[in-house]
């Protein structure tokens, strides 16, 4: 038994367990198709409704949509290329694009071919298709742009004495703002949403790029410099010498019960605040440097490798076919999921301009994808080791328990072992 | 081996058989993946392509990795914590409720084991709540009671003991239904018995009680090692490893090598120095309290 059978086994073993659970058999029928994504919360029955929607109408479909596994996704995902049983349809974030690269076909060459043919899409017809693109070869098509914004509670601004209709749109005013906010008793701003390491570092990030500074370069780590450092003060100064909040805390449950002003969090909270019924506005951050930027991300729709055998090329047409299907249904994912489309035909679409979504804060994120406000980390195969040798020095910053200067010294020397690894 | 030989080759046969369908899934699902895993750790493991053997070098790197060494620490740090938490609370609601003339102690017991029900996502869920700095009750409480309230989940050195003391809240009930079992098939004449000999409550624990539990102990003791030591939920909910890397174990090293970086002969060989150590300490239990109940 070498190792691909004994993946196989396995994962045939898994998988069939997997199947009976959510009564899935992608191998009962050449129409079946199985789309299993990350998604979970607000993004999950976003994609349910559509599927469903797509089902009604297209009843020789078959779709069995699994959801919910965002940490072992990635893993479960390379397996089951591996095990020769993966879904026929994933959702991978564009920052781990990269790192499974290898499982996942050009969608325009696949052995059933062309998929953006047999869609009737083009490249043109997507907003930022270059993001879909490794070594060249398109191994997805773009789904969403997703990103960072600021909720901000319009009832704390009116007890504050400012303008709830209009956001501090400069460094200054946004100062000004959490000091208001701090005299009348609130936590004035959480740059991180719930605390978790992954979030410090995002906030970090998006300082560091306000002050045109770099995560990785060349190979090496970029951001031990006079650029990482002031960025990085400025997130702990936050949190200690202004006291606009403290480390520790959860901003979404400050924001949640009311005691938050300012909260840092991504286009998903949309559901979560609407649902909170608090009174709320979303911006995208002030210019803080030198330039206006938040962390950013995409999602991407791809097609992981199959076993080459007639059965496959029958579920990749189907799948083309649900993909076709999918198309109108961009707008939708917008106006539920909180994301902006990258399907151009979407964001112009006149129900989602009228949509609650949109008014809320599709439009402050459109607006930013647009002008190019979010952004995103940079491509690299081994971003996620990256991500998580930072983490929990940008984290000790935070707290307090290192100094900036430690912290992002140490960061750098992890890093480069991580890059300089074979 | 004797006793079969004497009943005969056609009784050895029928044992055999008895133990195939055990043996069968023990091979399929212990003995042939656990020596898969050993076998990826010895390999710069890449499913897709080319695996190249590499000894013992995934163990080699490991202990020049800073970060698995902290999480060997941490892993210990948690263990000295949360196993002793586990074990002793859960010996001491056993004997509280052994000698509680009350009404409603199978209320009591009730109430007490419900925690070890939940699943490890609402322990921590539930218990991220309690501690939540702004949100949760019982810094609430300590506030208003006039003192300043911990960052449980965010001081370095907090963290671990405060993970230990919610894993004991959630499993030291079924320790003390272990312990109830021990407890009740001690006979009451050999404290009747002791009484009349003079014998007061802490000799009689000593005497008696302890040195007959000792089965009970064992099973206790080895199933919270293996909890302790191999703790992963725990952590990658209520924080996630945090601050910084104080509260990474090793499960959760092991779990993010193999599962965020994709270098799963590392995570193997991680797996296998977890397994060593737990196995090393389970065996010197078994040394120190033996598989034989004394009660014969």
């Amino acid at each position: 038994m070498d190792r691909r059978d004994f993946i196989k086994g396995a994962g045939a073993l898994g998988l069939g367990a997997l199947g009976g659970a959510f009564g899935a058999d992608p191998a009962s029928a050449a129409t079946k198709i199985w789309f299993n994504t990350l998604f979970h919360g607000g993004d999950a029955d976003a994609m349910e409704t559509i599927v469903n929607n797509i089902h009604t109408s297209n009843p020789d479909l078959e779709i069995d949509l699994t959801q919910g596994a965002w940490t072992e996704y990635y893993a479960q995902l390379y397996n089951s290329v591996v095990a020769e049983a993966a879904p026929q349809i994933g959702i991978v974030d564009d920052f781990r694009y990269e790192s499974v690269a290898s499982i996942l076909y050009d969608i325009q060459d696949t052995p059933a071919g062309n998929i953006l043919d047999l869609m009737g899409a083009k490249p043109e017809d997507f907003a930022q298709w270059n993001v879909s693109l490794v070594g060249g070869k398109p191994l997805g098509i773009p789904l969403d742009q997703n990103g960072f914004g600021i909720y901000y509670n319009k009832d704390i601004f009116r007890k504050a004495g400012l303008d709830p209709e209009r956001f501090p749109q400069s460094r200054e005013e946004f100062e000004s703002a959490c000091e208001a906010v701090k005299k009348v008793g609130k936590i004035a701003y959480h740059p991180a949403l719930s605390g978790e390491t992954r979030y410090i570092r995002r906030a970090w990030l998006a300082l560091l790029w306000s002050l045109n500074g770099s995560y990785i370069d060349n190979g090496k780590a970029s951001f031990n410099n006079d650029k990482g450092r002031e960025s990085l003060q400025y997130l702990v100064d936050m949190v200690h010498a202004k006291g606009w909040n403290q480390p520790g805390t959860n901003g979404i449950n400050q924001f949640l019960a009311g005691e938050l002003g300012m909260l840092q969090n991504g286009t998903w909270f949309y559901l979560t605040a609407e649902k909170a019924k608090i009174d709320y506005g979303c911006s995208m951050p002030p210019k803080f440097f030198d330039r206006q930027v938040a962390w950013g991300g995409y999602h991407l729709i791809v097609l992981p490798k199959q076993e080459d055998d007639s059965d496959s090329r029958e579920k990749l047409k189907a799948t083309a076919k649900f993909l076709k299907a999918f198309l109108p249904f961009y707008a939708l994912w917008g106006e539920m999921g909180g994301a902006v489309p990258m399907l151009k035909a979407a964001t112009d679409n006149p129900k989602l301009r009228q949509s609650n979504t949109w008014k809320k804060q599709l439009a402050v994120f459109s607006a930013a994808a647009a002008s190019g406000i979010l952004q995103a980390e940079p491509r690299h195969p081994k971003i996620t080791d990256v991500d998580l040798a930072v983490e929990p020095f940008t984290q000790e910053a935070y707290n307090g328990t290192m100094s900036v200067k430690d912290a992002l010294a140490k960061a750098e020397v992890e890093v480069n072992k991580v890059l300089s690894a074979t | 081996m004797t006793r079969i030989k004497k009943a005969g080759g056609g009784d050895a046969l029928v044992g055999i058989l008895f133990l195939l369908p055990y043996l069968v899934l023990w091979l399929l699902f212990v003995v042939i993946p656990v020596g898969y895993g050993f076998y990826i750790s010895l390999h710069k493991w890449n499913p897709m392509g080319a695996s190249p053997f590499v000894g013992f070098d995934n163990y080699i790197q490991l202990f020049s990795n800073s970060r698995f060494l902290n999480a060997l620490e941490n892993t210990f740090i948690y263990a000295v914590w949360a196993i002793p938490l586990v074990l002793v609370l859960g010996l001491a609601f056993a004997l509280l409720l052994k000698r509680a003339k009350v009404r409603g102690v199978g209320f009591i017991e009730g109430a007490l084991f419900f925690p070890y029900l939940l699943n490890v996502s609402v322990v921590g869920i539930l218990w991220n709540f309690l501690l939540d700095p702004n949100v949760g009750i019982i810094p609430y409480y300590i506030r208003a009671a006039g003192f300043p309230a911990p960052d449980f989940l965010n001081n370095p050195a907090l963290v671990l003991p405060t993970i230990a003391f919610v894993s004991a809240w959630w499993l030291c009930g079924y320790r003390m239904v272990v312990f109830r079992a021990g407890l009740n098939a001690i006979p009451e004449e050999l404290y009747e018995s002791s009484s009349l000999d003079g014998a007061g409550p802490v000799r009689q624990f000593f005497s008696i009680t302890l040195p007959l539990m000792k089965p009970s102990i064992l099973f206790a003791a080895i199933l919270t090692i293996v909890a302790g030591l191999c703790m992963l939920g725990q952590v990658l909910i209520m924080t996630n490893g945090g601050p910084g890397t104080s509260s990474e174990v090793l499960a959760l090293f092991m779990y993010r090598t193999a599962f965020e970086s994709f270098n799963f002969g590392q995570a193997a060989a991680v797996g296998f120095v977890l397994f060593a150590i737990v196995f090393l300490i389970s065996m010197a239990l078994v040394r120190v309290f033996g598989l034989k109940s004394e009660l014969g």
